[in-house]
């Protein structure tokens, strides 16, 4: 009996150091985080698909966009491809680990550095987006909440990165039970929010989950119409979604330069 | 004692003690359920998949005028005008083969001996006998090349082109191939992936440029003028690096080695070259630099662009084998650009860039701020400041034809783009 009760007591004890240290809760924030990831991420196969993508400017009109994307998670290796409008066609991004090369034909043929944070072809969306999903390797979770989002209970985890090279410095996620992220608010390190994402409905592929409609939501960008601001908006679709295996030749340089105009 | 409270909130959250609120959200009024993906279709692996021909012209108008003073405080004044007009095709037969032409013409015609300098920026004063003969220059070849796709194994383009290597954005020694894109060479590239790294081989006839004079007939055609490159490349999950080496029978060999990574959210990277000329001279030159920018993500308050050159011979960029003028070491030159997206909302942008060589301390900084706001019409304002002593590097290569130290410019440039 005594045994038991001093079993029990270090059982106790251990878990109350473990919580007040920090260590059990970082524990879960990774554990969370990686199955997050791990939900729509394609680390067994090669990924491709289509991007349809409308950008809607208030009192300037709507342009669109359509886009490859081709993935390697495996490498971290990733090629968009602009397949629309006409006078894009062609350009094209590549990003292997941490480096992102966007090639360009004026006023020389050469690649740039360009990063990750930056804007997709200024749309709302971010190089970052269309990436492997890292967010094990780049936030912890400092906080966490329930919440009833339309027909979803979602759980809220408040995100901080772990270090510079990553788009937004804090984050909130809301999470179905699928571990699948529904929404989420993108914050400067100031805390001013600074965009909004919705996912609400996501196509299973291969064991894994795409999301079928993105939209988000620029805080920043916008233009007051009528005495209300109305914000900039991008919307994007996937489809044609496949795992066949992509030629290496895709994840060079001298594929940019052989699509480029 | 914040963290603590922060870790064990988060850990009491976890085992479901935070209540749930209901909010409204008209993102999730009614979503479409999850549901299988539809694998009917795959996405093209080419932007070009079938026959397309394209027409392309561009049409730049610059209209500038110079005034500032030179080293022996005289004032100079210099209206200028220039023209440059393009024009090609881009045709697609399908995904394995392309040909690619671009042409162009100047005005005034820079190779002129009659142009006016006054008129004319691309003519030194030297060179002038008369004011007047403003005339326009042949039609030249830009690029004019065929690509062809062995499969998903290579990628092949011949004839003329254009490719810069190297990773400096103010200083590129590791520029091998900076003969490729002249009038006068025509060349051969192959590229492919073998496992994980990128190879890239190149030959290239530029007889010209790498002999330094004009071709001669006899050795025009020899072998021996060709000069070869090749560069291999390989990236991981956090560097890339690459390796590259040029040979010209002529003007010797260079090695070039790239390192480049992100740290502290800056990019960064140091790219070394190694020369040997054809009498066995050596020579060695490095560059690390770094980009960073700095802002919320929506717009940048601060982009920076900072290189580092240690140069044996010099940072003119010329390709000229081993400089004779082999300063070693100590021949060391910094460059720092700046810009800012801070007035992007009124269509103007603002740069300056320092370069400044510590063995001589000369240097020259440029201030230009760039308004876009008219429909195809970009409106400048640039000071230019040019110091050091009359032999020093920087005011031996004053870009101003008219050796201005100090100079302001105020530009007009209409630009024109149109493809079919």
């Amino acid at each position: 009996m005594n045994i038991t009760r001093k079993i029990m007591r270090l059982f106790f004890l251990i878990i109350g150091l473990l919580s007040s240290s920090g260590v059990w809760a970082e524990i879960n924030s990774l554990a969370i985080l990686s199955k997050i990831d791990s939900q729509v991420s394609f680390v067994d196969s090669d990924f491709s698909a289509e991007i349809a993508m409308t950008q809607t400017k208030p009192g300037e009109g709507i342009s669109q966009r359509t886009v490859a994307l081709f993935r390697r998670d495996r490498e971290q290796k990733f090629v968009m491809l602009l397949l629309k409008p006409e006078s894009d066609r062609g350009k094209g991004y590549l990003k292997i680990g941490n480096n992102l090369w966007l090639y360009e034909t004026i006023p020389t043929r050469r690649f740039t550095v360009t990063s990750a944070k930056d804007r997709f072809q200024n749309s709302n969306a971010r190089n970052s987006d269309f990436t492997r999903s890292t967010l094990a390797l780049d936030y912890k979770i400092v906080s966490m909440g329930k919440e009833k989002l339309g027909p979803f209970d979602t759980t809220i985890y408040n995100l901080e990165a772990l270090h510079n090279d990553i788009t937004f410095p804090k984050t909130k996620l809301w999470v179905t039970a699928d571990s699948l992220v529904r929404k989420t608010e993108d914050y400067s390190l100031s805390g001013q929010l600074l965009r909004t994402t919705a996912m609400p409905s996501y196509q299973e592929f291969k064991g894994r989950f795409v999301p079928k409609k993105v939209t988000i939501i620029d805080a920043l960008l916008g233009k007051t119409l009528n005495g209300v601001f109305k914000n900039e908006t991008t919307e994007y679709t996937l489809s044609k979604l496949s795992t066949d295996p992509l030629p290496s030749l895709i994840f060079t340089q001298s594929y940019l330069e052989k699509n480029s105009q | 004692m914040n963290r603590t409270f922060s870790y064990l909130a988060l850990w009491l959250g976890m085992v479901g003690l935070a209540g749930a609120q209901d909010t409204s959200d008209p993102l999730f009024m009614n979503p479409e359920p999850d549901s299988a993906a539809d694998t009917t279709q795959k996405v093209p692996l080419d932007a070009y998949t079938g026959q397309s021909l394209k027409f392309f012209e561009t049409l730049k108008v610059d209209g500038y005028f110079i005034t500032g003073y030179k080293d022996n405080g005289e004032l100079v004044n210099s209206p200028y005008n220039a023209l440059n007009f393009g024009f090609g095709t881009d045709m697609r037969l399908d995904r394995t083969a392309r040909a690619y032409s671009s042409f162009y013409l100047t005005y005034p015609n820079p190779e002129s001996t009659k142009s006016s300098n006054q008129y004319n920026p691309t003519v030194a004063p030297v060179d002038l006998s008369g004011k007047g003969d403003l005339t326009f220059s042949n039609i030249k070849v830009k690029e004019l090349f065929l690509d062809y796709s062995v499969g998903t194994l290579a990628i092949v383009r011949l004839g003329r082109q254009s490719a810069t290597w190297g990773q400096g954005r103010i200083f590129n020694p590791g520029n091998l191939v900076q003969g490729i894109g002249d009038d006068a060479a025509i060349a051969a590239k192959i590229s492919s992936a073998i496992g994980p790294l990128t190879v890239t081989a190149v030959a290239i006839k530029n007889d010209p440029f790498y002999l330094g004079t004009g071709p001669d007939p006899k050795t025009a055609l020899a072998l021996a003028s060709i000069a070869e490159a090749g560069l291999v490349e390989y990236s991981s999950d956090w560097f890339s690096t690459g390796l590259s080496g040029f040979f010209h029978a002529s003007v010797g060999g260079k090695a070039d080695l790239y390192f480049k990574s992100s740290l502290w959210g800056a990019d960064i990277f140091l790219d070394c070259l190694a020369e040997v000329g054809t009498t066995m001279q050596r020579s060695y030159t490095g560059v690390a630099g770094l980009y960073r920018d700095f802002g919320d993500g929506s717009s940048k308050w601060l982009k920076l662009q900072a290189e580092w050159l240690v140069s044996g011979w010099g940072n003119d960029g010329s390709f000229t084998g081993v400089s004779d003028k082999n300063l070693g070491f100590s021949d060391q030159t910094f460059g720092v650009a700046v810009t800012t997206d801070l007035f992007s909302q009124i269509s103007t942008k603002p740069s300056m860039l320092w370069l400044h060589t510590l063995s001589d301390s000369s240097g020259q900084v440029i201030f230009g701020l760039v308004n876009s706001s008219l429909p195809h019409i970009d409106l400048t304002l640039g000071v230019a400041r040019v110091y050091g002593s009359p032999d020093s590097r920087y005011v031996t290569i004053n870009p101003d034809s008219q050796e201005r130290l100090w100079s302001l410019t105020l530009k007009a440039s209409f630009n024109f783009d149109i493809k079919s």
